[in-house]
Parts: C-alpha cells; sequence; structure tokens
C-alpha cells in the first residue's frame, strides 16, 4: 500500500497521463481532457480519478454540470483547494487498486475504490475531502430566483395524516385553498412555469417532472418526464435486471456496474423514438431509472428522485413537480417475473410518500445556490391546503383566509 | 395568521431522552458504582446453565426520527409504553464498521468490526458469541441459533478464526425462513409468494444459499414442525419478518436454546423509495418485540432468565446528508447513519433508565459473553459496565 499518486512499477499515475491516454472518450469528453491534462497530471491518483468520472461522461451533462466542473478545475489551479488535495493525498489505496485501468474506466474504479475505502476504514477521510469541492456560491442565471412547485394528485388521502408538517417550520401554511376549474394548483402552475421558460430561457432551465401522464403538455421551452412516458424503458429494465438475477451469475456489484453504463439503445431506445430526439434528455432518463433504487417500481419514488437529479443537476430556475398514486407494494421478483396479477394503486401510501418526497425537494432547491431568495410552493388542492416558503412569507405561521391557486403562486414569484 | 409549532430535525438524542424522562418516567443512569441494578440479588444467583439471551436486531437499519427520536414514537407504541419501562435504553450505540446489513450484523455477533465485502458468500473472521459461549460452556449445537431474512447470512453462525478450527461445529444453526419456503414441494408453496421474495437490494445478494429438501427436513425435525404446518401457518402471515418471529417462538418451545439471534429485515423496503412502506415495516416490528417478549414470559424455560436486547444493526443516512439520499439508503457513513440505540431488559438490568454514555455496537458481543461467564478474547468491543458489574 502506498499513498497519494507515488509510483510503483506497473501502475499508471496521473502524472503520467497523455493525451493519447484519451483516444477512446468521446470527441467532446476528450476534447476537454485534453484541454485540462497539465492540471490533470497534478492531482493526486484519487482526486484525479473522480474528475475523469466526470469527464468521460462530457457529453451527459447538463450545462450546469459543465459549468461546476470548469469551475472546480479552475479553482485546483489557482490552489484554493490546497487543503482538499492534502486530504485526498492522504487516502491510501491497495496496489490490486492502483493498477487497474482508471484511466479508461473511471467509474468502475470509483466502485472498487468504494468498497475499499469502507472496508479500510477510510470513508469518512474521503468524505471530508470530497465535502471541501463543493462548487463556489453564486446566483442563478440573470438573477431569477428558483422557484419550484409540487402539486399532489388530490386524491392521495390518508384519514388524520398531517400534510407538510416538516415544512411548516419553513414557511406558511395556507388551509383555506379555493382551487377552481379555472384556477386549479396544476393548470396555474404550468403557467407559471411556462411563463417563465419565455421570459427566462435557458437550456434545461425549466423542468416538468410528473408521477403519471400530465394532464396538458408544457411547450417545448419546458424540459419534462413523465412516469408513464418512460414506461417501456423501465419494464425493458427490469427484464434485464430479472434475467441478471435469476442467472445466478451476477452478484450485485457486477449488475450495479452493468447497469451505470446502460445507454438508451439498451433499454429499446431506437433513435427514432421520440425519446430520443435529446440524446442528452434519453440519457437522463435512463440514468433516472438504472441508477436511482425503486425509481423502476414506484411512481412516487421515480418522481422524487427525478426531482432530486434535476435540482442537483440540472439547476433548474422553474420546476413543477406532480406526484400521483404508486401501485402497491409488490416484491421485486414479481416485478421481473411480469406476473399478471395487477396490484392496484396505494393512495394513502402515496401520501405519505409525496409528503416526505416534498420535504426532500425543498431541502435539495435549498442546496442549489441562491437558496435565501428561492420560493418554494407545494399544493394538495382535495385537502385545500397549500404550503409556501421563500422572501417576504413568514415561517411557523398558517393562514385559514380563503386563497386560490393563483395567489398563492403569486405570492412566490 | 398564527403560529405553528415547529417539527425540528434530530439531535441524535437528546430529543428522544428528555422525552423519554417525561412520558415514560425514565431517569438518567449516570453512575454505576454503588448501584444495584433491578434483581442484581437475583442475577448472582441465576445459574449460567439457565440463563438465556435473545439479540432481535431492528433491521434493516432504521434512524432516530422514525423510532426513539420526539417525532418517530408514534410509530413504536408497543417499545415505548410495553417495554421501556422495563428496560435500560442506550441512547448513543455508534457503529464504526460497514454499513452493510450482512458486514454489520457479523459484526455485533463477533464483537468485532469485521472487513468483508457485504455481498461476499464469506464467514465472520472473528469468532462468533456463538462459537465463545458453546466450546466455553461445552453446550450442544442446538443451543444457538440464528434466524436471518435473505441469503447472505447463511454463514453468520460460524466463524473462520484458526483458534476455533474451521469447520468444528461450535457454530450457531441458521435459519433462513425464505429458502425454507423455496424448498417446499410446489403444492404447499402456493401463495406464499409474499413471504418468499427478497425486497429491493437483497434480490441482488449472490450467490442463492443452498436450502434443499434434506436441510429443510433436518430443520423441521429440530422445530418439530410438519411441511405442511409450517406451509399453513406461514399463509396466515403478512412479513418475512413474521415468519421470522413465528419460526423463534416454536425454536423457543421445541429447543429451548440459550443463544437466539433474530434478524429482523421487513424496514430495509426503505431502499425502494417509499417512505410510508419503511414506517409501516418499522410499526410492525415494533409489534414483533413485544410479541417476542411476551413469548419469552410466556415460555417457563425462559421467563425470568432471557435477557432481551434489541438494536438497529445501524441507521439511514440524515435528511440534510448531501450525498445520501435520506431515509432511502445507508451509504453515507454519516453520524446519523451510524448512531443508533439499544434497548437492554431482563435479569440484573435496570428498569426504566436511559444512559447516555455512547457505547459501540461491538459491546453487545462481549456483553453476553461475560453474563455466560465465558471470554470473548478476540472482540474489539468491550462488555457494557451497567448490567456487568
Amino acid at each position: 500500500m502506498i499513498a497519494g499518486d507515488v509510483s510503483a512499477a506497473g501502475e499508471r499515475t496521473p502524472s503520467s497521463l497523455r493525451v493519447s491516454d484519451f483516444g477512446i472518450y468521446a470527441p467532446s469528453a476528450r476534447s476537454f481532457a485534453v484541454a485540462q491534462l497539465s492540471m490533470l497530471r497534478t492531482l493526486p491518483l484519487v482526486l484525479c480519478v473522480l474528475v475523469l468520472k466526470q469527464i468521460v461522461r462530457f457529453d451527459s451533462l447538463f450545462p450546469a454540470e459543465r459549468e461546476d466542473l470548469s469551475q472546480m478545475l479552475l479553482m485546483l489551479g489557482t490552489q484554493r483547494l490546497t487543503s482538499a488535495i492534502s486530504d485526498f493525498k492522504r487516502i491510501v489505496l491497495s496496489a490490486e487498486l492502483r493498477h487497474r485501468d482508471w484511466i479508461a474506466k473511471p467509474s468502475e474504479f470509483v466502485e472498487q475504490m468504494t468498497v475499499e475505502l469502507w472496508s479500510s476504514g477510510q470513508i469518512d477521510g474521503f468524505r471530508h475531502a470530497a465535502a471541501q469541492l463543493a462548487p463556489p456560491v453564486e446566483l442563478p442565471p440573470h438573477g431569477v430566483s428558483r422557484l419550484v412547485v409540487v402539486d399532489f394528485d388530490s386524491r392521495l388521502e390518508k384519514p388524520n395524516f398531517v400534510l407538510f408538517r416538516r415544512l411548516l417550520q419553513h414557511g406558511t401554511l395556507f388551509t383555506n385553498l379555493t382551487p377552481s376549474p379555472d384556477d386549479d394548483p396544476f393548470t396555474a402552475s404550468l403557467k407559471i412555469l411556462e411563463d417563465r421558460a419565455k421570459w427566462q430561457p435557458g437550456s434545461y432551465s425549466h423542468w416538468l417532472i410528473c408521477g403519471d401522464s400530465p394532464p396538458r403538455r408544457p411547450s417545448s421551452a419546458v424540459s419534462a418526464v413523465d412516469y408513464n412516458s418512460v414506461e417501456p424503458m423501465r419494464h425493458s429494465l427490469l427484464g434485464l435486471m430479472g434475467a441478471a438475477v435469476t442467472s445466478g451469475t451476477s452478484g450485485p456489484e457486477a449488475l450495479g456496474s452493468a447497469m451505470m453504463h446502460l445507454g438508451p439503445e439498451a433499454l429499446g431506445i431506437t433513435p427514432s423514438d421520440p425519446l430520443a430526439a435529446d440524446p442528452l434528455l434519453a440519457q437522463f432518463f435512463v440514468d433516472l431509472l438504472a441508477e436511482g433504487s425503486g425509481t423502476q417500481i414506484y411512481s412516487t419514488t421515480f418522481v422524487q428522485w427525478a426531482a432530486r437529479e434535476v435540482l442537483r443537476r440540472a439547476r433548474p430556475t422553474t420546476a413543477l413537480i406532480r406526484f400521483t398514486a404508486r401501485v402497491r407494494q409488490r416484491p421485486m421478483n414479481q416485478q421481473w417475473l411480469k406476473t399478471n396479477t395487477e396490484p392496484g394503486f396505494d393512495f394513502a401510501g402515496s401520501l405519505v410518500d409525496a409528503d416526505m418526497a416534498a420535504y426532500y425537494t425543498w431541502i435539495n432547491l435549498m442546496r442549489l445556490t441562491g437558496a435565501d431568495y428561492a420560493h418554494f410552493v407545494a399544493f394538495h388542492s382535495g385537502r385545500r391546503q397549500a404550503f409556501a416558503s421563500g422572501p417576504g412569507l413568514p415561517r411557523g405561521t398558517s393562514s385559514d383566509q380563503a386563497i386560490s391557486p393563483s395567489t398563492v403562486l403569486s405570492l412566490s414569484s | 395568521m398564527r403560529t405553528l409549532p415547529s417539527f425540528g430535525t434530530c439531535d441524535l438524542s437528546s430529543n428522544r431522552r428528555e422525552f423519554l424522562r417525561q412520558v415514560a418516567g425514565m431517569g438518567l443512569l449516570t453512575a454505576t458504582k454503588g448501584m444495584a441494578p433491578v434483581g442484581a440479588q437475583a442475577f448472582p444467583m441465576l445459574p449460567v446453565s439457565r440463563r438465556k439471551a435473545i439479540v432481535v436486531t431492528f433491521g434493516g437499519g432504521a434512524r432516530d426520527q422514525e423510532t426513539f427520536a420526539l417525532e418517530g414514537q408514534d410509530n413504536i407504541p408497543h417499545l415505548i409504553s410495553e417495554l421501556l419501562p422495563q428496560a435500560t435504553f442506550y441512547s448513543q450505540v455508534v457503529n464504526r464498521g460497514i454499513l452493510g446489513h450482512y458486514v454489520a450484523t457479523a459484526s455485533l455477533i463477533t464483537g468485532a468490526y469485521e472487513r468483508f465485502n457485504n455481498f461476499a458468500d464469506v464467514a465472520p473472521e472473528h469468532p462468533t458469541i456463538f462459537e465463545y459461549v458453546r466450546r466455553q460452556l461445552r453446550r450442544p449445537p442446538e443451543d444457538a441459533w440464528v434466524i436471518a431474512p435473505s441469503n447472505g447470512f447463511n454463514r453468520i453462525g460460524q466463524s473462520t478464526h484458526p483458534s476455533f478450527q474451521k469447520g468444528s461445529g461450535y457454530g450457531a444453526g441458521v435459519i433462513l425462513p425464505k429458502r425454507m419456503l423455496e424448498a417446499l414441494p410446489a403444492p404447499h408453496a402456493t401463495g406464499l409468494d409474499h413471504l418468499l421474495q427478497d425486497n429491493y437490494e437483497t434480490a441482488f445478494e449472490a450467490p442463492h444459499a443452498q436450502f434443499d429438501a434434506a436441510r429443510l427436513n433436518a430443520i423441521e425435525a429440530v422445530l418439530k414442525l410438519s411441511i405442511v404446518d409450517f406451509a399453513a401457518h406461514a399463509c396466515t402471515l403478512e412479513s418475512p419478518d413474521e415468519l421470522s418471529v413465528y419460526l423463534a417462538r416454536r425454536l423457543m418451545r421445541e429447543v429451548s436454546p440459550s443463544l437466539i439471534w433474530i434478524t429482523l429485515h421487513d424496514m430495509d423496503v426503505a431502499h425502494a423509495g417509499a417512505f410510508s412502506l419503511y414506517i409501516d415495516a418499522i410499526q410492525r416490528t415494533d409489534r414483533l418485540c413485544a410479541e417476542i417478549w411476551k413469548a419469552v414470559e410466556a415460555e417457563p424455560e425462559y421467563n425470568g432468565k432471557t435477557n432481551l436486547f434489541i438494536m438497529p444493526d445501524f441507521g439511514r443516512d440524515a435528511d440534510t446528508d448531501a450525498g445520501g439520499n435520506g431515509f432511502q439508503h445507508h451509504r453515507t457513513g454519516s453520524a446519523m447513519a451510524r448512531t443508533t440505540w439499544m434497548v437492554a431488559m431482563g435479569p440484573g438490568i435496570y428498569q426504566g433508565k436511559v444512559v447516555d454514555r455512547p457505547i459501540q455496537s461491538v459491546d453487545l458481543a462481549p456483553t453476553i459473553a461475560t453474563m455466560f461467564s465465558c471470554d470473548a478474547q478476540f472482540t474489539a468491543g468491550k462488555p457494557i459496565q451497567e448490567f456487568t458489574t
């Protein structure tokens, strides 16, 4: 065992990186790596592999992620992350791991490294080092505050369940929401979403995420994903998982590794498929299903994870997130055995799931830059309740005055 | 506008500690020397040969805020109102090892932080509590059992430690209820899918444990349970953990082992990301823990002679941990994922007390060894002083 990037016979170190090493990368990833070569050569092995893991999938990164990557490399060049670099240098990896092909397959290397960090008791040190790589604070584009709206399907219900309990201390609860056919939460929120997409255009800056087919499709300026539209991909993936499990030849790590590198074509998405129209989005949908636990089974999990990943990766200006009922619990094996039993929907459980998911969405929004200026709204028209937080809205208070969905939204924009 | 009461995030142990003092009337146990625990007079007089210990892992993985923290206590009414008044509650049990269910449970059983790959088909490297007790007290094979949820636990009963000579047979028998169901002849297995299948994560464990008809017959002989009766009873149950507790009760009645280790696992459904299913499983586990204690009180071989230890194998990731996704996983290694609790009860253990002093999860095995007057020489933990003085 040796520390940092000290060389040993037969292994590659960051200082030995060459332009030709990136020949197997996709063109844009290769160009980016070559442009950063002098910087990459100076990094300790662990940090270099983490950076390469991002670079190798450069084509699948959202603009915000590319910006983050560039910013981090810039900061590494200015020695602002000296402490993080020192911490990464202290991590000791086994010779077996160091001899793996971390240049061509950085994701596989990181997977194995994670196992080793746990077993060697270095995971806490790694976490501490990685936490220092957070991107610098900056406001969203054009100084526009972010807006995230969560809409609960009105049929989600569980008697005596207290909605928005975890959110209450962070904003205002409205207990007399007055939705109407002309002013229902989804329609009002979609209008705001489309207006913001029109006034503040940007790639992947405005999103609609739905647990089923949305009541109305948004304009093309909005990036959209819904659970129903990815159904063929879900079934393809479950088929792959089932085949791997029932074969008995693939352990969890091999299966996880294989799922991590799936492309749209592996899930039956042909070039003529509408989902393939935007390759970046198509790969993002695959990642949601292949890398998220339970996203293939429960719509509530899919929507929560999609919202998390959209906020984390695309850093949108606006997002409308709609939770609908998920199916009842079924054992995993029944998913890929394709049993004919229709489990039905669990409206009560879905309400509990969505309530927690709304809280997590608020947390994920608060992690983004400009959180102090961000607005968050949640609606449950069936209960005639809404919650709103953001600048100007009192915290830990409730109002029983009649208020329409549009008015709640106007308080938050 | 009116002000609402806040619903804060959990401060690991202080919230629940204060609440327990107020609601359950539990006192803080701050000193041990000179203090006699409840049953202290009775405990030394209870011969080692008659002592029993049952460990229940409240698994797989539960956080403070869904259990003993103020906002979680509605999920565990049986633990709060029935068991805690009879128990000492350890508010900070820290797991410094790998947070995978098999390797973490193996660490609890050996009292040493095992370092093997959680998904590998390997036995613990350090001697298990079963080996210490069985060899030093010359106990027969049927005196120690593990009831475990899934494939991966197949080899948890017996270590590969050289001092115990691999294969020498001082380990515990391992019952994998779901594998028993799989081995049932076809007519009897009908309608048991809901008990048979693994949840999201365990489905990927490999390799599949071999559990043929011969092994099924051997266990049935021990439990004095026919295939027909086993299948018929299984049909009445809702979850794999209920099946585990049913088999534990059967073991207690028919075999009366000194050591039973029950690894509950329903709540690991959390990996599928549905919070409601995770909460349902916690509530079920709470009920099953109370049923286990009732079984102890109902069985003459156990009543008054048994120490019950209930603890999660570890927690789960914190809501605010950016590297995780809250309750869903236990991947970050943060304090919330590493810190949990333990309920200890039975002879020689204080009743209605809270211990704030941090202990480690690996302290449990040497504590049990001490109770059986055994030397667990290869453990990394220390006997818990409150009930070994």
